[in-house]
Formats: C-alpha cells, sequence, structure tokens
C-alpha cells in the first residue's frame, strides 16, 4: 500500500527533476561539434579560394562566363549567356567581407607584421570585392554596407559609382602600404603568404582599376593619370609570370581543373568561336594548336591537325537551330584536350603579367606614361605564349606538333600581321585583340569588360539570335540584385532614379561608360 | 474525415505525407499515450491497432505540448483477448495509374540526327535509316537500322510490384492481467529490379492487476527493416524515369542490356558516354542501402489512492540505430551525389527519445446531483539525442569492386553532428458537464524549452473549449436527435530548432593542399527569439437527425500566427543574407469543414453507409513587417500567402506573346503571381455496404483547383520525348529539313517599353504584328514548352479503395475452431481522373522530383482468428 508520504516524495521528485534538468539547458543546445572561434589563416584561405576557385566555378558554370566573353559556344540549348541575356546580379559576395572583418579581429595575438600582411589582404579583398560590384550594376552600397551584425543596418544607402571608385583606390593604396610593412602570413594558397608578391599584385590591379577610368582621366577627385604613374614608377608591379595570380591546381579532390572530364558530363557541349580561332588563323598564331582540337570533318577531307585549315570555328551568333546542326555534323573545333584529360590543366590567373603589360602598353599608345607601346606590347604576347607553352605537356594531342619553342615566341610579336602599326585608336584595337587572346579560358569575364570599355574585339549582333531588347546592341549592365528590390527598395529605388531615369534596364549606360 | 489531406507518395516505402487543417508538418503521432520522437506509423503492425483517433486545431498542443502543434494521431494498440489471430494481407500489382507515355517516332540526338549523347530530338525511326550503333550483344559498334525497337522500355524495366505483410498474434487475458505479443512481417518487392525491403516487427504487451488500486502496463517493441538498394526514383537521383523516359530515346532496346559488365567492376555495357548508365547497372551496382533498427518501451503504472483518483506515472522510450550504405562502380557517368572512380560510404545514426509523465487526476460525478467534474495537474519531461557520424571514401577506389573505406584513394572524409533537446512541462486540465447538457474544458500548460534563450525560455499556452447540447435546452422536432453545439479558443507555441541560437563559423576541412577553411554565418542571429505562436478558434455545429440515421458536421476555424521565427531575407550588400527574428508580419489561416454521415438504407440484410466530406482553406496575410516583408505586388494585406509565381512571357495588352525578332517567344525579367498553389477544397466520399456476410468498401477523394508543377510534363518538352511533340513540323525539320513552324503571337514592329521596378509598365509606345517568322519547331518547343513553364492545374479524383470483404459465419468458424475468419479482396489507387494534370501522380502535391508511376494494387487479405477455452475474444 502506497501512503500519503510516499506520494508527496513522489510530488517533490517530479518538482525537482523539473527545475534541476533546467540548469543544464545551456549545455544541451550547444553544439559540440561547433565552432565559436577561428583562425586568421582559415579566414584567409577561405577569402583566398572564394575569389578563385568558388568564382572561376567549375563544369558548365566554368564555361559560362567563357560564353559571355565569346570564346565558347555551347550546344546544350541556347543558353543566355551566349546570347547576350543578362539579368539580375547578386551582391552575395558581400557577406565574404564579414570573414574579412573577423579575419581582422583575429590578428592581436600574432606579431605586427605579420598581422599587417593579414590587413593588408583585407583591403584587396574589399577592393576587389566592390569592384566586381560596381562593374556590373553603377552605383552600390559602399560606406553603409556591411554593418547588419554591427549597427543593425539592414538597409544601406547606395553611394555614386565615383565615391565608390575613389574608396577602391584609397583602400589599394592602404592595402600597398601595410604589405610593404608585411611579413609572411598563412593561409595564402596563391603566393604562400608572400608580402612583396601581394605588393606586386594590389598595384597591378590598381592599374587595372584606372584603366576601366579612362574616360575620367579630367576628374580632379579621381587624378587618373597621376595615380598610374605614381605606381608605375614608385611601386612595385607584376615582372614577370612567376607572379600572376593565378590557382594553381592538381589531382585532388576538388582540386582539379575546373573542366576535367570525371564526373564533367558537359564535356560534350563546348565549341570554339570564330572570333577567337579567325584571328589566330589570320596573325598565325600558333597558340590555336594549344587552344582547340580539329575539326573531325576537316581531319576526314584530308588536313592534319598540324594545319591551320583543320580548325574550324563557330559564329557564337548564329541561331540555335544552326549550331545544333553543325555540333551534330561534327564540323567545328572544341576546346583542346588538354583541357579536359589533365587534371592538373593548367593555372588560371586572375590578373596575369601579360595583361599587365598590356595595361602598360594602352596606356603608353594613350600618352599617360613614357616608355614604348611596343616594347610592353611585345612582352606581354610574350608572357602570354610562354604562359600557355610552359603548362603543356609534350604530347602530339595537346600541341598538334605546332610547338611554340623559344625562338618562335621572341620572334612572334614583331611579325607584321601583329606589330603595333597605324594611328592610336587602331593601335588600342591591336592592343585589345591581343588580350583578349591571352585570356582565352583565363580571368573570366574579363574579355566581356574589356569588350565593353572599348569595343574591341568587335562581337557581332545577329538580331534574329539576338535575346537582348532591344536585339540591335549588346548589353551593357546587370540588372539590380532581387533581395535589394524587395528588402531595401527605398535606396535601391532612389539609386535607379538618379543614374537611369528609374529604368533598371540591362542597357542603361552607366557613370563609368559616360564621356 | 474532414480536413485531413493524406498525400500519398508512389515512391518505394516512402510513409504518406498527413496534413490537417492545412498545416504545414505531419501531426504527432502518440502511441498509448506516449508521443515518441521517432516511431512513426511504418514502425507499427496494422494488426496491432486497437483505435485511431485524430485530434486536430491546437487541442493537441495542450495535451502534448509543442508538438502536438500540427494536429494529433493517437493509436491505442491492442490489449488482452483471447487466442491466437492471424492476418494475411497480400497486394499485387495491377497496372498503372499515370505512366508517362513518349514519342517512339525519333530517335536520341540534337538537330535532327542520331546521336548517343543526349536528348531526344534526334531523327526519324523506323524508315530505313543506318546509323552506328551498340550492339549489347555483340559489346560493340555496329552498323544497325534506326528502329523504335525501345518503344517500351519503361513497362519492360517494370517489375510487378508486391507487399505481403502477415500477422500473428497471440493473447490471454486473466483475473490477474493479461499479455499479448504480435509478430509481423512485410515483405515489399518494389516496380525496379532489386528493389525490395523486408520489415520486421515484435511486440510484446501485458496488463497487470497488483492490487485493487495499483495496474502496471507495459509494451515492448522491436523493428527493423533492411532493404538492398533504394536508388532509381525521381529527377535529382538521375534515375529511372530520368533515363528511360525522359532523356534517351526509343532506339534501343533495355532489355538486351541486362549483362551490364563489359569488364566487371570496371567498364559498363552501354552506349552513352555521358550523363546516363545502364539502367540494370544502377539496379544491382549503384547500390543505396539502408537499415532500420528501432525499440520502444512504454511502462506505465496507474494507481487509485482513493475513489475517483488516478496518480499515473508513465515511461516511454524508444531508441533507434541506423546505417546506410552506398556504393558505385568506376565508370559511371550519373554522378550526381556519387563517384566516377567508384565510393563506398557509411553513414550511422542512433539517437533515442524520452517521454516521462507524471499525472495526478480526480473525477466525481454528480456533483451536487448535476455536475461532472474531471481534474488533470502534472508535469512531463521529453528529452531526445541523435547523433551520426559517416565516412566515405575520397577520389576513388583503388581495387576495382572492394566496397569499403579501406580501399580509398585519398584519406576518406569523415564527419559527425550530435544533436539534443528537452521540454519541460507542467500542465493542468479541468472538465467540466453540467446535467449532461453543458461541457466546457479548460487547459493550461507551460513550457521551458533548452533551444530558446533563457529569458524567453518559458512560455505558457491556455486553452478553451465548450459544448451544448441543444436539445436538452430547446424543444426540437423528433427527427431531430441530437444537435450540438461547439466552441473553442486555443493557444498553441513553438520552440526554435536545436542549435539555433548558436552562431557557429562553417569549417571546411582539408579544402585545399591541406590547408583548413573557417566561414563566418551568413545569416544573422542578433535577435532574442521567442516562441512563435498560434491562436485558434473555432465554432462548429453537429446535428444528429432521423434516428441518428444522418449526422451533418459543420465547423469554421481561424488561426492566427504572429510572432512568426523567420529567417528573413535581408540584402546581401548588409553582409549578410538572412537573419533570424520574430517578425512582425503575421497571418491569419482561415477554413471550413464539412462532413455528412447517412445510414442510407438499413434492411434486415442490407445496409448502407456514406460518408462525404469536404474542406477549404486559406492562409492571408494579416500585417507586414516594414522591414522584413518582402516589397513585391501580391504580398499584401488580405492577400493570399500560397501565390504561385513564375517568370512570365513578355505580352501585348491583349495577352498574346510577344516573339523576337527571329521567331522565338521572349521571357520577361520580373516575376508575376498567376494563381494560387493551395487547392480550392479537398473532399471525399466513403461507402460501405453489407448484404448479409459480405461487406463491401468504395472511397473517392479528391481535390479540386490551386497550381502545381507538373515538372513530367514540363522538361519532357525540352527533352524531346514528350507525345505532343510528334507533329507534321518535327516530321517536316527532321525528314524534309523544313523549318516551318510559325509561333502562335505577336512580334513588335517599333517602339519599346519601359518597366518600373515592380515590373509594372511605366512606358509603352510598341506595336504589334502577327508573328510570321518561321523557325525551328525543336528550338521553339523547348524554349516554349507548355506556354505556362508547368503550372498546372492539379485537379484529381480518385477511386481510392474498392473493398469486397466475407466473414464466415460465426456458426460455420467455430466449427473449425475459430471464432472468428474473414477474408477480403481490395483494389488501392483503383481509378485515377484529372483534368490538365499528365504524367504524375498530382495526389503527392509535388512534382517537382519526378514521382514514379502510381501502380495499382490488388490484396488478397486473410483473417482468423482461434478462440481459447471459449473466453471472450478480441
Amino acid at each position: 500500500m502506497i501512503t500519503l508520504r510516499i506520494k508527496s516524495t513522489i510530488a517533490c521528485i517530479a518538482v525537482t527533476v523539473v527545475l534541476a534538468s533546467c540548469t543544464h539547458f545551456e549545455d544541451l543546445n550547444t553544439n559540440p561539434d561547433g565552432f565559436t572561434t577561428a583562425t586568421p589563416q582559415m579566414l584567409a584561405t577561405k577569402l583566398i579560394l572564394d575569389i578563385t576557385r568558388s568564382d572561376i566555378s567549375s563544369q558548365k558554370g566554368f564555361m559560362a562566363n567563357f560564353m559571355r566573353d565569346k570564346y565558347i559556344l555551347w550546344s546544350e540549348f541556347a543558353q543566355g549567356e551566349q546570347y547576350n541575356r543578362i539579368d539580375r546580379t547578386s551582391f552575395g559576395n558581400f557577406t565574404r567581407l564579414i570573414d574579412v572583418e573577423k579575419m581582422i579581429g583575429l590578428t592581436d595575438e600574432l606579431d605586427q607584421e605579420v598581422a599587417n600582411s593579414y590587413k593588408g589582404l583585407s583591403y584587396f579583398m574589399r577592393a576587389y570585392t566592390f569592384f566586381s560590384a560596381t562593374m556590373q550594376v553603377g552605383d552600390i552600397p559602399y560606406s553603409e554596407a556591411l554593418k547588419g551584425e554591427r549597427e543593425g543596418n539592414v538597409k544601406p544607402r547606395y553611394d555614386t559609382q565615383k565615391e565608390v571608385f575613389i574608396g577602391i583606390l584609397n583602400e589599394l593604396d592602404e592595402a600597398n602600404r601595410l604589405f610593404a610593412q608585411g611579413a609572411n602570413f598563412e593561409g595564402d594558397v596563391i603566393y604562400q603568404g608572400d608580402p612583396v608578391k601581394w605588393q606586386k599584385m594590389v598595384n597591378s590591379f590598381a592599374l587595372k582599376v584606372l584603366i576601366n577610368l579612362y574616360r575620367k582621366t579630367a576628374d580632379s577627385d579621381l587624378r587618373v593619370v597621376e595615380r598610374f604613374n605614381d605606381i608605375l614608377n614608385n611601386r612595385p608591379i607584376f615582372e614577370s609570370n612567376a607572379d600572376n595570380f593565378q590557382l594553381v591546381y592538381s589531382d585532388q579532390e576538388n582540386q582539379r581543373y575546373p573542366f576535367h572530364k570525371l564526373g564533367n558530363q558537359f564535356v560534350i557541349y563546348p565549341m570554339v568561336s570564330d572570333i577567337l580561332i579567325d584571328r589566330l588563323k589570320a596573325t598565325n598564331d600558333y597558340r590555336l594548336f594549344y587552344y582547340a582540337s580539329p575539326s573531325k570533318v576537316q581531319l576526314d577531307n584530308g588536313h592534319s591537325s598540324s594545319d591551320f585549315d583543320a580548325y574550324k570555328g563557330t559564329d557564337p551568333a548564329i541561331p540555335y537551330a544552326g549550331l545544333s546542326a553543325i555540333h551534330s555534323s561534327g564540323d567545328y573545333s572544341g576546346v583542346n584536350a588538354r583541357y579536359t584529360e589533365i587534371p592538373a590543366g593548367e593555372p588560371i590567373s586572375l590578373l596575369s603579367y601579360a595583361q599587365v603589360q598590356f595595361l602598360l602598353a594602352e596606356a603608353a599608345v594613350r600618352g599617360w606614361i613614357e616608355g614604348d607601346a611596343q616594347t610592353y606590347y611585345a612582352a606581354g604576347i610574350q608572357g602570354a605564349m610562354q604562359s600557355v607553352a610552359d603548362h603543356t605537356p609534350n604530347h602530339p594531342s595537346y600541341h598538334h606538333n605546332r610547338i611554340m619553342g623559344d625562338a618562335y615566341i621572341e620572334a612572334f610579336p614583331a611579325t607584321n600581321a601583329v606589330k603595333l602599326t597605324g594611328a592610336a585608336e587602331h593601335q588600342i584595337e591591336q592592343i585589345i585583340a591581343q588580350k583578349y587572346v591571352s585570356t582565352y579560358l583565363q580571368s573570366p569575364l574579363n574579355a566581356f569588360f574589356e569588350n565593353r570599355r572599348t569595343g574591341y574585339p568587335e562581337f557581332p549582333i545577329n538580331p534574329a539570335s539576338n535575346e537582348n531588347i532591344p536585339a540591335d546592341r549588346l548589353p551593357i549592365r546587370w540588372m539590380y540584385p532581387s533581395d535589394e528590390v524587395s528588402y531595401n527598395s527605398e535606396n535601391v529605388n532612389e539609386a535607379i532614379n538618379r543614374q537611369y531615369n528609374g529604368s533598371d534596364n540591362v542597357n542603361e549606360r552607366m557613370w563609368l561608360l559616360k564621356d | 474525415m474532414a480536413g485531413l489531406w493524406i498525400q500519398n507518395s508512389t515512391e518505394f516505402d516512402e510513409s504518406p505525407d498527413i496534413r490537417l487543417r492545412g498545416g504545414s508538418s505531419n501531426p504527432l503521432l502518440v502511441i498509448d499515450g506516449v508521443p515518441y520522437g521517432n516511431m512513426g506509423l511504418r514502425q507499427i503492425a496494422p494488426d496491432d491497432i486497437e483505435s485511431i483517433d485524430v485530434l486536430k486545431g491546437a487541442t493537441a498542443s495542450a495535451l502534448y505540448g509543442v508538438r502536438g502543434g500540427g494536429g494529433a494521431i493517437i493509436v491505442t494498440t491492442k490489449s488482452g483477448g483471447n487466442g491466437i489471430s492471424v492476418n494475411s494481407n497480400n497486394m499485387f500489382f495491377a497496372g498503372y495509374l499515370a505512366l508517362p507515355e513518349v514519342q517512339t517516332s525519333y530517335s536520341a540526338g540534337l538537330g535532327g540526327s542520331y546521336n548517343s549523347i543526349d536528348y531526344v530530338w534526334g531523327d526519324k525511326l523506323d524508315v530505313g535509316i543506318m546509323e552506328e550503333q551498340w550492339n549489347p550483344e555483340t559489346k560493340q559498334f555496329e552498323l544497325m537500322e534506326l528502329t523504335s525497337r525501345g518503344r517500351d522500355n519503361l513497362k519492360n524495366f517494370l517489375e510487378p510490384g508486391i507487399v505481403t505483410n502477415n500477422n500473428i498474434s497471440f493473447a490471454r487475458s486473466g483475473d490477474i492481467g493479461s499479455v499479448r505479443a504480435s509478430l509481423n512481417h512485410v515483405y515489399n518487392k518494389g516496380q525496379y529490379p532489386n528493389l525490395k525491403l523486408n520489415r520486421l516487427n515484435a511486440t510484446i504487451s501485458g496488463q497487470l492487476k497488483l492490487s485493487e488500486k495499483l495496474e502496471l502496463k507495459s509494451h515492448i517493441g522491436y523493428n527493423r527493416s533492411m532493404t538492398p538498394q533504394i536508388t532509381g526514383a525521381g529527377y535529382g537521383d538521375q534515375g529511372y524515369i530520368y533515363q528511360l523516359l525522359m532523356w534517351t530515346g526509343p532506339e534501343y532496346d533495355v532489355t538486351k542490356f541486362r549483362d551490364y559488365w563489359v569488364v566487371p567492376n570496371e567498364q559498363q555495357n552501354w552506349h552513352y558516354k555521358a550523363w546516363y548508365d545502364n539502367p540494370y547497372l544502377i539496379a544491382y551496382e549503384k547500390l543505396y542501402g539502408r537499415e532500420n533498427n528501432m525499440t520502444n518501451v512504454n511502462l506505465t503504472s496507474d494507481y487509485k489512492p482513493f475513489e475517483g483518483a488516478k496518480v499515473t506515472a508513465r515511461v516511454g522510450y524508444d531508441f533507434y540505430s541506423n546505417e546506410d550504405t552506398r556504393r558505385n562502380p568506376p565508370g559511371i557517368f550519373s554522378t550526381r551525389g556519387w563517384h566516377a572512380n567508384g565510393m563506398f560510404g557509411q553513414y550511422q545514426s542512433r539517437g533515442f527519445s524520452l517521454n516521462t509523465d507524471l499525472l495526478f487526476n480526480y473525477g466525481k460525478k454528480k456533483l451536487f446531483n448535476t455536475l461532472d467534474i474531471d481534474f488533470t495537474a502534472g508535469g512531463t519531461i521529453y528529452r531526445y539525442e541523435d547523433q551520426s557520424l559517416s565516412g566515405a571514401t575520397r577520389s576513388g577506389l583503388i581495387v576495382p569492386g572492394v566496397y569499403s573505406l579501406n580501399n580509398s584513394v585519398e584519406r576518406p572524409d569523415v564527419w559527425t553532428s550530435r544533436y539534443g533537446k528537452q521540454v519541460n512541462s507542467l500542465l493542468g486540465l479541468a472538465s467540466f458537464g453540467w446535467k449532461d447538457a453543458v461541457f466546457l474544458d479548460l487547459t493550461g500548460r507551460n513550457d521551458w524549452s533548452s533551444t530558446l534563450d533563457i529569458t524567453t525560455r518559458s512560455y505558457f499556452y491556455p486553452s478553451v473549449s465548450g459544448s451544448i447540447l441543444l436539445e436538452e435546452f430547446f424543444k426540437l422536432p423528433t427527427w431531430v436527435g441530437m444537435w450540438k453545439l461547439r466552441g473553442s479558443w486555443a493557444v498553441s507555441k513553438q520552440d526554435l530548432g536545436v542549435y539555433a541560437t548558436n552562431v557557429n563559423y562553417d569549417i571546411s576541412q582539408g579544402a585545399w593542399d591541406g590547408l583548413n577553411t573557417a566561414d563566418y554565418p551568413s545569416g544573422l542571429n542578433t535577435s532574442v527569439i521567442k516562441p512563435q505562436t498560434n491562436r485558434t478558434w473555432e465554432a462548429g455545429t453537429a446535428i444528429y437527425v432521423l434516428d441518428n440515421r444522418l449526422t451533418i458536421d459543420l465547423a469554421y476555424y481561424n488561426v492566427f500566427n504572429y510572432n512568426r521565427q523567420l529567417s528573413s531575407t535581408i540584402p546581401a550588400s548588409s553582409g549578410f543574407t538572412t537573419t533570424l527574428i520574430n517578425t512582425n508580419e503575421t497571418r491569419v489561416r482561415r477554413g471550413v469543414e464539412v462532413s455528412l454521415n447517412a445510414g442510407v438504407l438499413k434492411t434486415r440484410n442490407f445496409t448502407w453507409d456514406a460518408a462525404v466530406n469536404w474542406a477549404t482553406t486559406h492562409q492571408y496575410y494579416k500585417e507586414l513587417d516594414p522591414v522584413y516583408s518582402p516589397d513585391n505586388l501580391w504580398t499584401k494585406v488580405g492577400g493570399r500567402v500560397d501565390n504561385y509565381t513564375i517568370t512570365d512571357w513578355l505580352r501585348d495588352p491583349q495577352g498574346r506573346v510577344i516573339h523576337t525578332n527571329g521567331g522565338l517567344p521572349q521571357q520577361g525579367q520580373y516575376a508575376s503571381a498567376i494563381g494560387y498553389s493551395d487547392p480550392k477544397f479537398i473532399g471525399g466520399f466513403t461507402n460501405s455496404f453489407t448484404f448479409r456476410d459480405f461487406d463491401l468498401q468504395l472511397s473517392f477523394d479528391g481535390r479540386v483547383g490551386g497550381l502545381l508543377y507538373n515538372y513530367t510534363a514540363y522538361k519532357m518538352w525540352d527533352t524531346g520525348s514528350h507525345p505532343d511533340s510528334d507533329n507534321q513540323w518535327r516530321y517536316d525539320e527532321v525528314v524534309n529539313g523544313n523549318e516551318s513552324f510559325v509561333g502562335n503571337g505577336v512580334k513588335v514592329v517599333s517602339g519599346s517599353v519601359s518597366f518600373d521596378p515592380y515590373g509594372r509598365i511605366t512606358e509603352d509606345t510598341r506595336t504589334y504584328a502577327p508573328n510570321d517568322v518561321p523557325v525551328s519547331y525543336e528550338t521553339y518547343a523547348r524554349r516554349f514548352a507548355d506556354g505556362r513553364f508547368g503550372a498546372t492545374d492539379p485537379t484529381f479524383i480518385k477511386i481510392r479503395e474498392l473493398a469486397i470483404g466475407y466473414t464466415v459465419p460465426r456458426s460455420l468458424s467455430e466449427r473449425w475452431g475459430m471464432s472468428r475468419a474473414r477474408i477480403s479482396l481490395t483494389a488501392q489507387n483503383v481509378f485515377l481522373w484529372t483534368k490538365d494534370f499528365r504524367f504524375a501522380d498530382p495526389d503527392w502535391n509535388a512534382d517537382s522530383d519526378l514521382t514514379s508511376p502510381s501502380q495499382r494494387f490488388i490484396g488478397l487479405n486473410l483473417n482468423f482468428h482461434l478462440a481459447n477455452d471459449n473466453q471472450p475474444n478480441n
């Protein structure tokens, strides 16, 4: 028989159990496998992989950017990137800049000089990210951005594109200053933490930003030409291919070349455009044999794979039905086997020595700097060719027996079809055209922005296939992100009104592109 | 019953999704008073179930806490009884309900040429064209004619499905208690090769009367299921329908590919070089195996200290230990989630849930001669923990054919997780009945949850409900037997997910050259989160007329949802993409449920009972949050929540599709809402007939209205397998080389248009002319498809069940020693009619993952009970 005493004991136990359990709730709701803090090295690795491996993407995403650059056509279906369709962009990359802030917050324990390197990295990451965003849309949030956690600001105001560029240039100056006083830091997959190389990268990138401001040389706030000369004369920039800002791939999981065939079902779709191939043929450029593979039909017709005529480019503006028919017939050049067969492929650079030399050649032609444009131009071409040759194993299917030896590379820039001739505008066209050849399957989207900036090389417009509205022109910007339109409407509408008369249209001309 | 929406999956061994009152999750399963955390309907043998009750609305919340917010299904298992019972249920496959059809006139390829690379827009079949094709018997390429030899590939690949469910149970009752044991076995053979499942369930339950005042009950169950292979269904899984129906052509005969190796464990007998694999290889070599074990224990003691009082102490515990394995050989092409160099992965998970209750109950009838009272008060502790440990090979297998983590090219990947939660509760219930005519129930419950911040951890939620039997107060006409009015008001609350308040870096091991990375979360987590609240009030009436031959039940309910916990989208320019907050956006769900039960006909030998139910419910925005609610045209106060949005084609003022100068339809750049996804209403109609010893069940149900993404039919336009694409324009293009198709719509002759940020036209100077540009039919069909981006009206009616049974008369069965014998024939998923939905069964409410063809089953059920010493049976 259970007595009243025992009954009340049960009640007491129940209450005690209830109350006692509450004290361990905090422990129960804390993830034992979670990390409340990290190290600056880990954040640095993440940031550097973000702008390289993540942005370069892989498989179809990798090739999508090169469709915009008009190097690649795609036979799977009518791809918007190939037919000039641009929609909304995203500011999703801004979340990386919070990692930048956290990284700086964790450097207090480190040596001053090592901390300087991390801080230099942080300014560079910010400048790089804001530059990419403003190049796509125009005005962006800059001074009020990234304050969601610190200040609770989830509706940042938009700065003008000019204010953003001034900010970017100042941040690159600061990055240069910090790397100059920096020491080797850990977590760097590109330069192994060498601050001198980073300093060169930061300054070379600043040159690229400045050349994009070429319409604004008269502006006294920007001082474009003055800054350009200051960097060239007083600061270190890329001196050889060893300084390239490039990601080197290898045969390990998640580190293979982004279009390697393993697990890649998209190898069957790409075709190389005639814009590239015809230009390579016109200048007798051996890079044709390293970039593309011969057309099956032309080989059957009797051409050998070391024949220029075995290679056939396809018009990127051809309507999809025609493209599909050509693909089925086999009479086209696909990408070279080294991009799909070699697990390490070739390193992919975001900024190369060759591109910097082309920047200097253009600045010389424009009269910004002293120096001989042809010298810079030749150095650029040779740097680009050398880089391709250095990363191609000696196998016929990769070079088709048209090997670019030292003598060939030395002589090529001075050949009649290549060397700089004519008036300034023609020389600039040649420089940009050679830059175009050098960024095949490198520096994603660089060719698109250079074409937007200069008009070179000329991209075809075919109203029958062009998906831009109106069909007689190419789009020159992206629309603002959907999360800005839905959740920051007041500020984004203000920016759209002051720049584009209220019309967030892909054909509108941003401040950067106006004279 | 009204408002209960059961969405059946056609997938193998997938349990139905049950929704009550349009709620967003499955209701809580309560077995013998224990709301187990891990037990599901599949772990209970149907023959162990005595009764099932459904608790709607927020009443379940009061009794079972937060987890009962979506309603509760109360299962009571059998106990007591005498004798041996045998039940055998066998279901056989009997045809398909919604089998996708494909065109069988054109081969694989693109642009009208044969090519075994991708797509089905190839050359014409059966007209004598010769092409190099793979011969699966000689395993090499040979010149063969292009014919539609594979026109029945899917039908030939599918195998008959069988589900056998056998149960035997023993029971014995006496003066001091009873024991019951039951053993259940299910064998499920699926529609595809190598798709099978074995499930074993064993339970013992007993009751013991220790004294007049103390009774003990116990129930122990063990459940084990094993299946070697569940891969192959759905689109994301790159499975059989993906391949056989949508993406590969009818020019190869799949039955000739049963011998799927060229080099065992290394090279498959197959002609594609990307995306697709030999389906028999997928069935027998690309394996996803599953082994589940679950144990549950329930110990209950009831003590009656004095008359009218009862103290219940109860412990309910379930424990599971599962292991999944995945493996594939090298050389496969459908690699999403698998590895092209071969892989083996082992995924172990285990966990438990523990419910303990201590409840005091006191009830007294006829207090002051008129009042019945019943009080319950007590406490509950609910706790669960889950953990997992997984490993997978990295970069492939060293030695082909050996599927083990020891055989990994690079060091295997390992990952782990642990979760735990506890909720303590105190609850009280009070029921009053006055003169058996007026009833009032009050409940109150306070929870302390580990997943909330310490300042918001404790939360209280009450409810009130009452009913009146009108016939006790008013003189009603004689044909009205009973007329009840009822109403209720209830609050239910919800806490956060486990670890939702944690802010943790996302660490990745060995991201590059052995370096690790860390990423700060992009979800902002700076607010203290309160529990989310649903306030429901309901009013209803039930009227029983004509000698209880007809019952009509009407209910109206209103659920106000506020303090919603939301990972709300914020602009990424703030540095974060979402923020966890209690939004000020509130919603209201309103619904009506009607059900009719009628004993239509009742004679000495024949009865006919019918029930009809009908329910409709919609959810609306009540208030919007100025900061966190999205700013667009369809999110507005008083507007519906279930907007179905697409980015539509550009259209002229008359709604005709605008085409480019190249003759292709032009898609706009702004989203718009074209309708609602919820059904207008759902309904059911069940009939029960008895004639002497025979009985017949016939039930229908269906839904009307709403929109659902008909992925199967939509995607088939892109791939080239849609039967409607087999028409004169395709023939003209492929065979004659003519592009003769002209899109139906207009083209812009002059002028331009500007849009505001919402997509509304601000300025329009366009002039139009009818579109007259001939284009490639293939290009047009792949882009335009059905013209609606797959948005389809999923209205359907199904004959869900047709069953005929015969119960052997007692006099006859007892002569054979059985107290009961019954045999019945049942057919499930008998018939489906859809208004617009094609090639898939809209019953599952989500065709976006390419459901497998719905199967019709015919079953045979035998049930015998052998009594013991003529004791009362169960």
